[in-house]
């Protein structure tokens, strides 16, 4: 019953997603023509282009044209980019994983590392939100102009070197983003692991575990971690849709060739079929995540299925 | 101790060869291509990299302050006018394509059917209306004939490189929707071709061997890695650092770090373009010409360019900017004169009754919107300094920033007060798009613009081929725009590139920056 709801869930928001996003193309101002050729092309002439590349003004129609394209997965071609708006996406969809998923496990693993031995430490959450208060580009310059231009030791942006490719210079160029990635959002699984921590050490289990002599950097390692797991994978869950579909700011610093830069740019030249699936793959990526977030919730604590 | 051999490992890996050592060089750009072929792009940047792949029939010269631009032949050896209208051109023997081919007659023909499809949709296709047809007489001559008789038809046939014909494998109703196939068909015939091209990140160019000066040692630098900066301040840094050799476009804040640098040097040039203010006149109080006199003279655009551009700029007078040879050399602009705009202000009935320091006419007080988009930062803070200017004379600015897609929209759909906003010019000098009365409905004439006798001016400089005529047309419709004020001009901008002085010859213009890239070289003397 609880797993039928779960789907349920999904998609209805599914639905939401696709009625949202027809919407918006639907009102929204400017047309792909007059930007994209705006250098170029005056009068009449960009009549005739524009028929190339118009868009339903009517809500319905491009609500089913939507939906379908959901179904079948066939986006069309991006009008910039004149490629499978699916090839388009996964190129950059690669490139933000290489960055996103290592930022998201090492964040993870740090705060809940940190969680497990500092959770009463008031100079580290105060450090921590320091970080997450200052903005991530900040930070981003700041590394460059330390580790780049001041020590020279870390390339300031790209992946690789110009004229070459390697997966060693891969993994160099990634550390700063991934630094970036990791500092600018740990509070809040920092947080979330700390209060876990310190409600498990209120509790009558930890008393008694105390009285039975144990040790208490013992009962952190033996039992109060797996009380810290389940937050840790629902956040894992809820956030990876986030880290993967890329962070504009971080890619933009660093020249990397990732999701929120395509985005931007998708909106801005309202390139449409590039809008709707990078709208609808960004969506089910969140709407997956989620609902496998709640299975997994449902699997590790068996309580939930009572309620 | 683990720590530490990560340390040691990512300097072990950083061990990088400086520029000096390298024998390639790099340019930096902002954005990236679009297509390997030129008819499904449209960014400046993607013209520069074909300009680097393809040939055209001739080669336009930087030299349109003197007149219309010279054209130097190409892949044209010869060419004839039998009549006005008749066109006969012989082209080159032994200029080759990559896959060995000989560049033929047939290119030109299939060229010529690619920019016309209606299905490819090649934004500039415009241009070639009046050309009726291309026969094919031999494999190197051809026969053009154009619709009438104009001074822009070599101009017209000139536009665009010439394509190669194995491309007419893709059926035209493919090519916008599968444009990675160009790219793995690339056939080219200039100095350089894609190596490698890795999207928003890097296009890697190498010599083309079959390029017909490559036996002369053109391009003489072999290699050219193109990087893609979406950050400005990425770029200047990377210059600085010394990782990158030239950067297409630099701010003029910039301009002081760079030039303190002994290894680097600057260039600029005035790229066909300007900037201005167009006021509706569809909408009160701009349909009064005293009213938008007053406004030009209440913005001090001397302060603009000297605070925004460092004086990388000039103030604009009139659409055909001063670095063209049709510049009308009389017109002045219009000076910065608070008082006079006052005056004129009052004599119209704007005064300020109720003392709350806003004038008003009627009852009505002057308070408009002044649109533009939000992506240019310059001219951002150019609408902040001109608020600042005409609250002297008592008028409110209210900046309203959007983006670029939403700011021509209203723009071509008059639902604006006023809008900065630029244009570029082209060598025809034609200016229909904005201030003709017809242009008003779905064109570009934003401010809604009508009068008769710049209506017959602009036929006229449309058809007119006497050069001395087209001047004396020119010049007359300047005085008068100058006169009426549809726009206020505010400035032309400077290009600045930027170098490494490890480059030589390097010769940027305002038809290209890479103009001659294949004429540059490393001073490896140093």
């Amino acid at each position: 019953m609880k797993y039928l709801s779960i789907l349920a869930k999904a998609f209805f928001s599914w639905l939401l997603v696709v009625v949202i996003v027809s919407l918006a193309i639907t009102i929204i101002p400017g047309d792909f023509a007059s930007y994209y050729f705006s250098e170029i092309v005056k009068g009449e002439s960009l009549g005739r282009i524009s028929s190339l590349y118009s868009k339903d003004e009517d809500f319905y129609t491009t609500f089913f044209d939507a939906l379908y394209t959901l179904v079948t997965l066939d986006f069309g071609s991006s009008w910039i980019y004149k490629e499978k708006v699916l090839n388009v996406i996964l190129d950059r969809l690669i490139y933000s994983a290489i960055i996103g998923l290592p930022a998201l496990l090492v964040q993870l693993a740090l705060a809940f590392y940190l969680a497990l031995h500092f959770h009463d430490s008031k100079f580290l959450v105060n450090f921590l939100i320091l970080m997450y208060v200052i903005p991530a580009f900040a930070l981003a310059y700041f590394l460059v102009a330390f580790f780049s231009s001041y020590l020279n030791v870390l390339p300031a942006s790209h992946t690789s070197y110009p004229g070459s490719w390697s997966v060693g210079t891969l993994l160099i160029h990634s550390v700063m983003p991934i630094f970036v990635l990791v500092f600018s959002g740990i509070a809040y699984p920092f947080e979330v692991c700390s209060e876990t921590a310190k409600k498990f050490k209120e509790s009558e289990f930890f008393a008694l575990a105390r009285l039975r002599g144990l040790d208490e950097k013992e009962i952190y390692r033996r039992y109060m971690s797996k009380h810290m797991l389940l937050p840790l994978v629902h956040m894992f869950a809820l956030f990876f849709p986030a880290f993967v579909s890329g962070v504009l700011v971080i890619e933009i610093v660093f020249a990397w060739p990732g999701f929120g830069r395509l985005t931007y740019e998708a909106v801005l030249a309202r390139d449409i079929p590039l809008i709707l699936g990078i709208t609808e793959v960004s969506a089910t990526l969140v709407i997956v995540f989620t609902a496998l977030a709640d299975v997994v919730h449902l699997v590790l604590d068996p309580r939930l299925e009572e309620i | 101790m683990r720590v530490y051999i990560l340390l040691t490992f990512i300097l072990f890996l950083n061990c990088r060869a400086n520029l000096e050592e390298q024998n390639f060089i790099v340019i930096s750009t902002s954005r990236d291509i679009e297509s390997v072929n030129e008819l499904l792009g449209a960014s400046r940047f993607n013209n520069e990299i074909i300009n680097l792949m393809f040939l055209h029939l001739f080669k336009e010269q930087p030299d349109f302050h003197k007149g219309p631009p010279t054209l130097l032949p190409e892949i044209v050896e010869v060419y004839k006018w039998t009549n006005p209208k008749e066109l006969y051109v012989t082209f080159k023997k032994g200029i080759y394509w990559s896959n060995g081919e000989e560049v033929s007659a047939q290119d030109l023909l299939f060229t010529y059917k690619a920019q016309t499809s209606t299905d490819v949709g090649w934004p500039y296709s415009f241009v070639k209306e009046e050309i009726e047809r291309i026969e094919i007489i031999d494999k190197y001559t051809m026969k053009v004939s154009f619709s009438k008789r104009y001074r822009n038809a070599l101009y017209d046939l000139n536009e665009g490189v010439v394509l190669p014909s194995v491309w007419k494998t893709l059926p035209f109703k493919k090519w916008r929707v599968n444009g990675e196939w160009f790219l793995e068909n690339l056939v080219v015939s200039g100095p350089y071709k894609i190596e490698r091209w890795f999207r928003k990140q890097e296009i890697v160019l190498s010599s083309n061997s079959s390029y017909y000066l490559f036996s002369k040692g053109y391009p003489l630098i072999k290699k050219v890695v193109v990087r893609i900066y979406p950050d400005q301040e990425g770029q200047v840094n990377a210059l600085l650092r010394k990782e990158v050799d030239f950067v297409s476009g630099v701010s003029p804040i910039k301009v002081d770090k760079i030039i303190k640098d002994p290894d680097l040097d600057i260039k600029t040039f005035w790229p066909r373009q300007f900037t201005f203010i167009v006021w509706n006149l569809q909408r009160q109080p701009f349909d009064k010409r005293e009213v938008r006199l007053a406004l030009t003279l209440g913005i001090d655009r001397e302060k603009l360019v000297k605070t925004l551009w460092r004086g990388y700029a000039k103030v604009a007078v009139s659409p055909v900017i001063s670095s063209v040879w049709a510049y009308n050399r009389n017109l002045k602009p219009w000076p910065y004169n608070p008082q006079m705009a006052r005056d004129l202000l009052l004599k119209i009935g704007f005064s300020d009754k109720d003392g709350d320091g806003i004038i008003e006419r009627n009852g009505r007080e002057f308070v408009f919107e002044l649109l533009t988009n939000v992506e240019n930062r310059i001219r951002r803070d150019a609408v902040l300094l001109i608020k600042e200017d005409l609250s002297k004379l008592g008028i409110k600015v209210v900046p309203r920033f959007l983006d670029l897609a939403t700011v021509i929209d209203l723009n071509r759909k008059h639902r604006f007060d006023a809008s900065l906003a630029a244009w570029g010019i082209d060598t025809t000098l034609d200016f229909t798009y904005a201030f003709h009365s017809k242009q008003i409905d779905g064109g570009e004439n934003y401010g809604g613009y009508s009068s008769a006798e710049v209506d017959t001016l602009l036929e006229k400089i449309r058809e007119e081929s006497d050069l001395n005529k087209l001047r004396d047309y020119l010049w007359k419709m300047q005085e008068i725009i100058h006169y009426d004020q549809p726009y206020t001009f505010l400035w032309e901008p400077m290009r600045i590139v930027a170098y490494n002085k490890r480059l030589k010859n390097v010769q940027s213009n305002y038809l290209l920056s890479l103009y001659n890239l294949h004429e540059w070289y490393i001073n490896s003397g140093r």
